[in-house]
């Protein structure tokens, strides 16, 4: 495919977006953050709620900042938060791409950091009109999954489809990664079989027993009402369904929140907190949360698939959304990219559709619009979590 | 196939349940896809679509197999034709269930 045309960054791969983003550093800015943004399309607003530091977040927001698809950020900061808008600049400033901090507080309050903050992104805006393009192939692009609302055909419709389009972009020598490990409860051993080594199948292994010890703890499992209506019975039946979602290569490795694949092939994010005295509450609290690690994994593009349905995006990164329930389908169009309901009504085969997702992907990549992002969809999640950087201290 | 036929879809020849792909009238007659010989059954009770239904006897206690892999226990007997869901099964994994 040679129709990809990318944006050069000064250091990491080519984005296939081109945003500047407004970063609030805690809940206090975040008002002024959103009103900076509205500016222009191209800046977007993310953040932290937080005021009490967490390594976490802050790993997270650094990713998100030098994220392929961002070119630019402005951290917008209250001024006496916990979370030292400083040093996210420094990590930011170190891969290359303009950064700049406006404090709330020293600035003047609402309507002079405002003011302050449009007139620096507007620098900002006229700089990335400057980002050289470059070709993209598909071995550059790393695409994340996930699924929500999920029911009794995502595991028979969208869910194997996509994983048939993972197969075809691991077989480009494309990067995929699938999240929700809290998914994989109960598919242990038939997942960990998937590895490509031993020792990736110790990670995979611990990585979910983590996820089912931290289900345990907190009493809660992965299923909400409506997947039951949806004819889903346990866990484990949504587990295998989700699973489908990845395709049957052999997985590569298993890699934490913000950290990068160390290859190309096919990698599973853990994004379950590691065991501390803080649980912080639930793990994977929505849909917009692991869409948002995909991407500060650095996941160009997130393909997301529902059955019950759904009509969220992403900040950041394009969410393109497959949907395997036909009657859903009929109800929702309007938010969803790819009809796999064909499936089922017998309309298409398992591979058509794939083939369609992974045609569509590559659309997405050079350029063509989700319906997420037609509707201006922004959704983001940031919770408080405890998650130590490196897949070895699992 | 005809056209008011409600189907169902085996995943797996070793399951005994299957995904219903049209919602399904009580004692009606259903066709199951991915059967290695064609293989029609009885719905004991309406099945909402996407639901799933036994494919034959199911002990209380047996597995539940769906993909060809266990996803739950049955918590009471099954007859063949019968709606399996959360009020006949449990997971092996979250507690509440196996309160039941």
């Amino acid at each position: 495919m040679d129709h990809i045309l990318g944006y050069a960054r000064p250091t990491g791969v080519p984005g296939i977006r081109n945003y500047v983003i407004c970063i609030h550093t805690v809940e206090c800015s975040s008002f002024v953050s959103q009103r900076i943004a509205e500016i222009d399309p191209r800046v977007q607003s993310v953040g932290f709620p937080g005021c009490y530091k967490n390594e976490y977040a802050s790993r997270l927001m650094v990713a998100l900042a030098t994220h392929a698809n961002v070119s630019a950020a402005l951290l917008v900061s209250l001024g006496c938060e916990g979370t030292d808008a400083s040093a996210l600049a420094d990590a930011i400033r170190a891969t290359g791409r303009p950064v700049e901090v406006l404090r709330i507080q020293e600035a003047g309050g609402t309507e002079a950091s405002i003011a302050q903050g449009r007139q620096i992104v507007a620098r900002m805006l006229a700089e990335i009109e400057t980002a050289p393009r470059v070709q993209l192939r598909v071995s550059d692009l790393i695409v994340g999954t996930e699924c929500g609302g999920s029911d009794g055909t995502s595991g028979i419709a969208a869910n194997p489809a996509i994983g048939h389009a993972f197969d075809l972009l691991v077989d480009a020598g494309a990067t995929a990664i699938i999240e929700e490990t809290l998914e994989m409860v109960g598919c242990r051993d038939i997942i960990a079989r998937r590895a490509k080594n031993p020792d990736v199948a110790a990670q995979l292994s611990r990585a979910i027993e983590k996820a089912e010890h931290f289900s345990q703890q907190v009493g809660q499992f992965s299923i909400a009402p409506g997947n039951e209506s949806g004819g889903l019975s346990t866990i484990e039946e949504k587990s295998m369904g989700a699973f489908m979602k990845c395709g049957s290569r052999d997985i590569s490795g298993v890699i934490k929140v913000a950290e990068k694949p160390s290859g190309k092939g096919l990698f599973v994010l853990d994004s379950v907190p590691d065991p501390s005295p803080f649980l912080f509450g639930y793990s994977n609290p929505n849909d917009s949360e692991g869409i948002l690690d995909l991407i500060s994994s650095g996941a160009h593009l997130v393909v997301f698939a529902t059955g019950r349905g759904s009509v969220i995006g992403s900040v950041i990164a394009p969410v393109l959304k497959v949907c395997g329930n036909p009657k859903t389908y009929a109800r929702m169009s309007g938010d969803m990219d790819v009809n796999a309901g064909r499936i089922i009504t017998g309309e298409a085969t398992l591979a058509e559709v794939g083939r369609e997702i992974y045609d569509t992907i590559l659309d997405v990549a050079a350029g063509k619009r989700t319906a997420a992002e037609i509707l201006g969809h922004q959704e983001y999640c940031i919770p408080y979590k405890h998650q130590s950087s490196l897949c070895a201290n699992v | 196939m005809e056209e008011n036929v409600a189907r169902v879809l085996l995943l797996h020849p070793k399951d005994n349940v299957a995904v219903a792909l049209d919602d399904i009238a009580t004692k009606s007659v259903v066709a199951v896809l991915g059967a290695e010989t064609p293989l029609r059954l009885t719905a004991q009770q309406g099945i909402q679509f996407a639901h799933k239904l036994a494919m034959r006897p199911i002990a209380a206690g047996e597995a539940i197999l769906k993909y060809g892999i266990p996803v739950g226990f049955a918590t009471a007997p099954v007859a063949a034709g019968e709606w399996v869901h959360t009020h006949n099964v449990g997971s092996y994994y979250a507690e509440k269930k196996e309160a039941k």
